[in-house]
């Protein structure tokens, strides 16, 4: 029989694991020099919520990002979208899985078609990186889409961060790997870049010629004015950028001008805001700064053409972060990103008005 | 028995009404449609078992225990980011916040505490002996604790096991 004093120290014990659960769950304030936007957190229902986006598309807000168990490896990432209801609460839309494969890094476009796309990178792990390929998923209203599908056109091993439209054509910078003869491996040290355009989503032209860039190149971003001229950021570094490239072209795009970039980039995204200027949301190391906070942040920054920045404002952000996505509504830039400030890497979300970052 | 049955309905109309809350989560229901289904099914089954052959009925749980015991082994010493599958389906935020923060990092004696757990009820319910209020209690302890981990317990099988174990334990008083 137990006794009285052993239920009793079974029942505490209970209750000092309950209640050491929910001490743990106190919020630490973020705090920084540079202005801070606060934001709320929408997901963290994964161990790793990350790699986001977003869009204002037929009058909703949506997010995607991914969810797995760890940045890299583990187990297989699925690409989950949300979305925003008026009331400023977030529901979760759909579920992107692949089996056998990682999905991550889902970017949102619009075809000119007004079809909905998402395009991300899916990563085969047969005991080290196997394989890299680029995916695309069809949806016309952001709740059904098509099974994720290996894009075509672009030789093996190719990723590409983001998908541009201009006119009837949309235009993306893959890099692409080698593969190893003997293990059949991606040779993730050996890249190169060029620029590709496609009328469908799905199926790929080289575009221009192999560009001469660092053999580490990575999250590529390209970019329209009204005038059509374009404007792209490309990371390099590998995993700890601290440098990368910037570039203009003019219609057709067929030579792009390129040169350093003074500043890491890392889940970048780049939005042209309505006085015609570039806002540049990145990664930061420390060793980016002189305020020597030992962590890195999710930073906004207003882009000059010449590669010339000036940091405007951070996110609450610490450790694995970034990723932001960008939507204006309205008079409103609404900013979704991932932080692991809170614990583990987590999704939020917050809105700036765009008059502010006129004056800030 | 007319009583009995008085009482057992409310107790299902319950549980049906815990899953009608559940229907925001039905993404994860889709996902893994199979073993949840089948974890209901056991249960009931299960339970069943501790109302019509109480004997059976004890050894259908003292296998649960096994299986939860031989689980936990895998996770905790094996591959413990298996546990972090479960805080994707917990109802609590907190609870979420133990598995990863906690759990997950300390898996190796974490996840020894609940193999011994189980393995100790397994051993205990498998002995042709009556049920203890000891053995009652962890057993009921342990299925209350594992019914916030939503579908990760293939929710509510461990309430409906539960109700099983309620009915064993009526049972052997008598």
């Amino acid at each position: 029989m137990m006794t009285k004093q052993a239920y009793s120290y079974l029942y505490i014990s209970i209750l000092l694991c309950v209640l050491f659960s929910c001490q743990q769950a106190e919020k630490i304030p973020f705090s920084y020099p540079l202005r801070t936007v606060e934001s709320k957190k929408i997901w963290d229902r994964a161990f790793h919520n990350a790699f986001v986006d977003l869009i204002y598309f037929k009058g909703n807000l949506l997010c995607a990002f991914r969810e797995g168990d760890g940045h890299v490896t583990g187990k297989k990432g699925k690409i989950r979208v949300l979305q925003s209801s008026e009331a400023g609460e977030w529901k979760s839309l759909a579920l992107l899985t692949k089996a056998g494969i990682d999905l991550r890094n889902a970017k949102f476009s619009v075809r000119p078609d007004s079809l909905l796309l998402l395009t991300g990178l899916g990563t085969d792990y047969r005991e080290a990186v196997y394989e890299w390929f680029t995916w695309v998923s069809y949806s016309v209203d952001g709740e059904t889409w098509t099974p994720p599908r290996r894009v075509r056109g672009i030789p093996s091993n190719n990723w590409f961060y983001d998908l541009c439209w201009q006119g009837e054509f949309g235009y993306a910078l893959p890099l692409m790997a080698g593969t190893d003869p003997f293990s059949g491996k991606v040779q993730g040290g050996k890249r190169s870049m060029a620029l590709f355009r496609t009328s469908d989503g799905m199926n790929y032209e080289q575009w221009t010629d192999t560009l001469a860039l660092s053999p580490l190149v990575g999250e590529a971003l390209v970019r329209f004015k009204p005038d059509r001229s374009l404007f792209l950021l490309i990371r390099d570094g590998g995993g700890h950028s601290v440098s990368g490239y910037y570039g203009h072209a003019e219609p057709p795009y067929d030579s792009l001008s390129i040169a350093p970039f003074d500043h890491g980039l890392g889940g970048p995204n780049l939005l042209l805001l309505p006085d015609q200027s570039w806002l540049l949301g990145t990664r930061e190391w420390p060793e980016e700064r002189l305020d020597c906070l030992n962590e890195r942040l999710t930073v906004f920054m207003r882009l000059e053409e010449n590669g010339q920045f000036r940091r405007l404002f951070v996110l609450p952000s610490e450790g694995d972060t970034a990723y932001p996505g960008l939507a204006i509504v309205g008079k409103q830039l609404h900013i979704s990103y991932y932080s692991s400030h809170e614990g583990w890497p987590s999704i939020y979300y917050t809105q700036v008005p765009l008059d502010s970052l006129y004056t800030w | 028995m007319k009583a009995g049955l008085l009482f057992t309905i409310p107790k299902f109309l319950w549980i049906v009404y815990i899953l009608g809350k559940l229907i925001d989560m039905s993404d994860q229901v889709e996902q893994f449609f199979v073993p949840w289904s089948f974890a209901i099914i056991l249960s009931v089954l299960i339970s069943v078992l501790c109302h019509r052959r109480p004997k059976w009925g004890r050894r259908g749980l003292g296998v649960v225990w096994l299986m939860g015991g031989l689980l936990n082994v895998y996770l905790a010493w094996i591959y413990p980011r298996d546990y972090l599958v479960f805080g994707q389906f917990t109802f609590f935020p907190f609870y979420r916040r133990f598995i990863y923060m906690i759990l997950f990092r300390q898996a190796i004696w974490m996840g020894a505490i609940l193999v011994v757990w189980h393995f100790y009820l397994a051993f205990l319910f498998f002995r042709p002996k009556p049920l203890s209020s000891l053995s009652l209690g962890l057993a009921a302890v342990l299925l209350l604790l594992l019914a916030p981990l939503g579908f990760g317990s293939g929710f509510p099988a461990s309430l409906i096991l539960l109700l099983g174990l309620y009915t064993l334990y009526r049972a052997e008083r008598v």
